[in-house]
């Protein structure tokens, strides 16, 4: 067991149309500590690779299928269509399913979030609207875990508004379901532009289901993971965490 | 045959008769009334956020716009698989969106673009299918000059009559009359924009000495420093290139995409940096892109609507049209800008210029130009060929008009970033198992001209009935010449096409088989069997004989006025860093995705508010390595409107100080040219031959070769009186090059109070003109300033080795604006600020502060550090200082002092 153990968690980065930030992503994994492989969906479709032969599902960032119609909306029903069940099992088994932009949008619209079931459309429960600024925001924003200290790393999307209504937003802040907000630099939640840069409810960043196995974001970590694009790195420690829990599993 | 609508809007955007917020109306033909209701709820709205509504339920009254028909929607891809998913089977779909006016019309003002209508009449059906017309033979043979020029102008050839009489003798000599498909391939393949005639001729002067043409000087300049910049490429493929480290090479294309953006902005700027991208990946056997620098040129976006020009559209419409379609085709491509230069000059109003850089990557053994052989097959790959793009090529190598818009609206086209991004995902998985022989993208001229170049060593035949069509009725030429976005031609191997194909599927991109090269060197067209096209390629290539072109040179006027030294230094301070060739360009370049692929090492956006734009751009290309990649653009229209030959050297010297600043070795750097004039008449190419002598001695000066290059030739727009009004003449000089740490890149950011400011460089003090400062003074002043090329290539190589050994904290080009603009971009960057004595250098304090010869502005925390700085001209000029304030003295007299935030206010544009 021990040799187990040892052994580095496997990620499976999904890649599909339009999906455009595999490559960064597998890498930065890598240097988290994972072994992290590029798969298409439709080589999951067509039983090459198997969702059940990893640890962690990360869905990158991009526009998934042009964002056409809502963004990560396409995305989505391929997963409600073709992977509702793999992925279900997957949680089952206590593994890790993160969203990255717009992978965060695709498990929001797929119902994964905030609720961790896998749903149709009518069923969701939340949205990731457009900025309230009306367009494309590149910068970086500091966020925050709970009343940890804030930490920098870059948001480049143009629908990031997190939206729900009073009851979902209550339960899932009842729930400790909310894991990252945007900040100032000392530490201070903002509903300010730009500190919150597309005006989300609650300035939030990122949340997870119920479990704390599904988790998505808006900002970009696997973009904060070497020396010349920020210091402190913060995004490799934050990849770093999720590949520690999924040791072992 | 039926089409039923959903409405989808923000809740209750019944009642929200606002017209701010349009409904989607999404249309899906023969389906049922019940899967209507199922994909109104299970595709398309958000319960969270919208309401939807099956058609029949709105009788408000409405206005209801689409695009055109045939026009690229990309949505209609997505709608399909969506409704397939959930069972359901469409046989066509579409959308629109609808403004619910309430009798209130004025909700009519809402922009339509060039590719959209107001929908007057429902649709019957979505499906596209027409007729296809008949092959037609062209009679040529008995045309007289009339005639022939006559042909020319009804079928928008833009053919000359010598060159019409060329192809006229060619076919008196086949004995026979060239068809449709042969005319419009031989006008494209002579256009401006793929024949680079101008370019390619022999030039006279009035003194009768012909010189070598403007393309062969720059190569023959360049070649001399092949093996200096480790050269892999050059002027033979799509991009020009030079070799990187570990087995890789860096290449590089620029290309404007000026007529298209000129009609229709979103379009002509997602289709020009498509097409860069394209380049990229259409050289060698398939590179890599890794970033972008956009670098555009247009009138003044607050011109009195009055002003506009008939036929044109507002340089307002142009930016904002341009940014959008950069900003989402790159975004959506997953590259990041790195770089943004916008540039404003009333005589860009009519047609404004749009170019884009693009940097890629290559494994050295794939960077050589593939060769197809005898047997191999003809593939498309990406996009479906529709009637977009017909034109496009001999369009913008044309004089635009006020009836340009209207007549050929069809040239242009939307790009469609996600079937480009799947379909190089695909290509560049077969190019890694070997899959391909040779690549070339379509881009201007469509088929015509990348199946005429990949086929050109060896002969191909294509059958067009077997290219995939967005819809039937397109007439044989227009299948050849239609530039139809997303395409690339591949060569392959016949036993490698079922991996080739199970690959693209896996990626969704398809792939078709249209021919087979031939070995017979000829350009052979079939349509369902028969001969539509046949030209040998000797004749398609060379055989209109090259011309010589007569030039003049234009005296320059003399003109010298200088402003008085200014009584109110802070006034004059916010007026030159709020001019709009200086302001900060922060709330457009926020639009574009900086840091997508992580591999962006400065910020493009920097400091302590992000929003200071370094010297030049720096990424990291592979991971893990510490290796550096360093680009800098520069150009200059106002001093070469002056004076183009001066102009051409400030551009150079002005994109290698950027280059230095940033980090970049000047030694083994390479260049791209990219020339935009207004014409070429005598005295625009007298204006050009200059330009071209003073390129060349730039790449003499820095032993520097230019790999990469274009010219558009066409900035000029015609009035409907017959006035013409002409851009400036432009030139963009590209330097990228490697760097083998980018940990001693430092950036314009002050980072200690209390260490020196240094000038360092020679300043032509006494030339001020062409300089925002006399700009914003009102003056006209002819003298622009002279780079030493004595010194500069010194203080390049002792500049660069300072920044490499640690001993300069930050680091910033003079150029427009002067030490002025540059001082407040350090202080905008840190919030640090400065104080200024410009007292002593030898010239008066206002012409020192404001003067724009590409030069440096350095801080080092020790003056012991200047000792390296002895062989070259420097000064102390002043220190960083904690407060928040600029102060200038001029010798022992404080004379200006404005407070950073009152003078970040000026310089942030109220866009």
């Amino acid at each position: 067991m021990a040799v187990e153990i040892l052994k580095a968690p496997r990620a499976v980065v999904l890649k599909a149309s339009g999906i455009n930030c595999d490559e960064e992503t597998s890498y930065a994994f890598d240097l988290a500590g994972a072994e992290s492989h590029i798969v298409h969906i439709n080589q999951i479709k067509s039983g090459e690779y198997k969702i059940g032969d990893y640890q962690i599902v990360v869905i990158p960032g991009g526009f998934s299928y042009g964002d056409d119609i809502a963004s990560g909306r396409i995305m989505a029903i391929e997963l409600q269509t073709f992977l509702a069940d793999e992925l279900m099992e997957h949680k089952e088994k206590g593994k890790l399913i993160l969203g990255i932009c717009n992978g965060f949008q695709v498990l929001v619209q797929s119902g994964l979030l905030p609720f961790g079931e896998i749903t149709s459309l009518s069923g969701t429960n939340a949205s990731l609207e457009a900025n309230s600024s009306g367009h494309f925001e590149s910068r970086w924003v500091y966020v925050k875990q709970d009343e940890g200290a804030p930490f920098s790393l870059p948001v480049a999307h143009g629908e990031g508004r997190f939206v729900s209504n009073k009851e979902t937003l209550s339960e899932i802040e009842e729930n400790g379901q909310v894991i990252l907000r945007y900040c100032t630099c000392s530490g201070d939640v903002s509903m300010e532009y730009p500190y919150n840069p597309n005006g989300s409810m609650n300035a939030i960043a990122g949340i997870c289901d119920q479990s704390g196995l599904v988790i998505g974001l808006m900002p970009h970590p696997e973009r904060a993971v070497q020396k010349f694009q920020s210091d402190r790195q913060a995004g490799l420690s934050f990849l770093k965490d999720i590949v520690n829990l999924a040791k072992g599993l | 045959m039926s089409i039923i609508e959903i409405y989808v809007g923000s809740k209750n955007f019944k009642k929200e008769l606002t017209g701010s917020v349009p409904a989607i109306v999404y249309k899906f033909e023969d389906i049922t009334l019940e899967e209507a209701e199922r994909l109104c709820k299970e595709l398309l709205t958000n319960p969270t956020t919208q309401e939807g509504t099956v058609e029949g339920q709105i009788n408000d009254e409405k206005v209801e716009i689409s695009y055109k028909p045939g026009v690229m929607n990309p949505v209609e891809e997505s709608l399909l698989r969506g409704a397939r998913n959930l069972g359901i089977n469409p046989t066509a779909v579409g959308t629109s969106r609808v403004y619910f006016v309430d009798g209130n019309e004025k909700f009519l003002q809402v922009p339509l673009s060039q590719v959209e209508e107001v929908v007057k009449e429902k649709r019957e059906t979505l499906i596209l299918d027409t007729e296809t017309p008949p092959v037609k033979v062209i009679k040529i043979d008995d045309l007289d000059e009339g005639g022939l020029a006559k042909l020319s102008k009804e079928r928008s050839l833009f053919l000359d009559r010598y060159e019409m009489g060329a192809i006229q003798d060619h076919f008196r000599l086949l004995g026979r009359n060239p068809t449709d498909c042969e005319i419009e391939m031989l006008a494209q393949t002579l256009s401006e924009h793929n024949g680079h005639k101008t370019f390619r001729s022999k030039l006279e002067t009035p003194e009768g000495i012909v010189k070598e043409s403007a393309i062969s000087r720059i190569k023959k300049t360049s070649e001399k420093y092949f093996e200096k910049a480790q050269v892999v490429t050059a002027f033979k493929d799509n991009s020009g290139g030079i070799y990187f480290y570990d087995g890789e090479v860096l290449i590089a294309k620029a290309e404007t995409h000026n007529s298209p953006v000129a009609v229709e902005p979103v379009g002509g700027a997602e289709t020009k940096v498509g097409g860069a991208y394209r380049d990229i990946v259409g050289t060698g056997k398939g590179g890599k892109n890794l970033f972008a620098i956009v670098v555009n040129c247009f009138g003044d976006p607050e011109l009195p609507q009055s002003e506009v020009n008939e036929g044109c559209l507002h340089p307002r419409v142009h930016l904002e049209g341009n940014t959008k379609g950069e900003s989402d085709y790159g975004n959506k491509m997953g590259i990041p800008t790195l770089g943004a230069i916008f540039h404003f000059h009333d005589d860009f109003a009519p047609k404004p210029m749009s170019l884009g850089v693009v940097v890629g990557m290559i494994k050295k053994e794939y960077s050589e130009k593939g060769h197809p052989e005898e047997g191999d097959l003809l593939i498309t790959v990406g996009g479906r060929t529709g009637k977009d793009g017909i034109h496009g090529a001999t369009f913008s190598s044309g004089e635009m008009t006020s009836e340009t818009k209207t007549i050929h609206s069809t040239a242009v086209q939307m790009g469609n970033a996600i079937e480009q991004k799947r379909m190089f995902d695909a290509l560049e998985k077969c190019r890694d198992v070997h899959l391909i022989r040779a690549i070339t993208d379509c881009g201007g001229g469509g088929y015509s001209s990348a199946i005429g170049e990949i086929g050109e060593e060896i002969g191909v035949e294509v059958n067009l009935d077997l290219v995939p069509l967005k819809y039937k009725g397109l007439a044989p030429w227009e299948i050849w010449l239609s530039e139809s976005q997303e395409r690339m031609v591949v060569a392959i191997d016949p036993k490698d096409w079922d991996e080739f194909r199970r690959i693209c599927e896996i990626y969704e991109t398809p792939a078709t088989k249209i021919g087979r090269f031939t070995g017979d060197k000829m350009l052979r067209l079939k349509y369902q069997d028969e001969i539509v096209g046949e030209l040998s390629m000797e004749f398609l290539h060379n055989g209109i004989p090259k011309r010589r072109l007569e030039v003049r040179y234009k005296e320059k006027e003399e003109k010298n006025e200088v402003p008085y030294y200014p009584d109110d230094w802070s006034s004059v301070y916010r007026d030159v860093v709020g001019h709009l060739n200086i302001n900060s360009k922060e709330p457009i370049f926020r639009r574009y995705d900086h840091s997508v692929g992580g591999r962006t090492v400065v910020q493009p956006l920097m400091g302590v508010n992000q929003d200071v734009q370094p010297d030049a751009s720096v990424i990291a290309p592979i991971y893990g390595k510490p290796y550096g990649v360093v680009t800098a653009c520069a150009l200059n229209p106002n001093i070469m409107k002056i004076d183009p030959y001066e102009g051409t050297i400030w551009s150079f010297a002005e994109a290698a100080v950027k280059y230095v600043a940033a980090g970049g070795y000047i030694e083994g750097a390479a260049a791209l040219d990219n020339y935009i004039w207004p014409s070429n008449t005598a005295y625009t190419l007298g204006a050009l031959d200059k330009s071209v002598d003073a390129l060349c001695l730039m790449l003499d000066t820095l032993e520097i070769p230019v790999v990469s290059g274009k010219d558009s030739l066409s900035g000029t727009f015609r009035k409907k009186d017959g006035t013409v009004i002409e851009i400036p003449y432009t030139v963009n000089i590209t330097l990228f090059g490697k760097i083998p740490d980018v940990s001693y890149v430092v950036t314009p950011q002050f980072k200690n109070p209390g260490s020196a400011i240094c000038l360092v460089g020679a300043e032509d003090f006494r030339r001020m003109g062409g300089s925002i400062y006399l700009d914003v003074c009102g003056k006209k002043n002819n003298n622009v300033p002279k780079v030493d090329l004595n010194s500069f290539p010194k203080v390049l190589k002792i500049l660069h080795n300072a920044i490499r050994s640690g001993k300069i904290a930050s680091c910033k080009a003079v150029g427009e604006g002067g030490m002025a603009a540059a001082i407040s971009s350090m202080c905008f960057a840190s919030g640090f600020g400065a104080s200024i004595n410009l007292g002593n250098l030898g010239t008066r304090a206002d012409f020192a502060f404001f003067n724009e010869t590409p030069s440096f502005l350095i801080e080092v925390e020790s003056l012991s550090m200047l000792e390296m700085f002895r062989e070259v001209p420097y000064k102390i000029i002043g220190n960083v200082i904690r407060k928040p304030l600029i102060e200038i003295k001029d010798e022992t007299k404080v004379v200006g002092k404005v407070g950073l935030a009152d003078l970040r206010k000026a310089w942030q544009w109220k866009y």
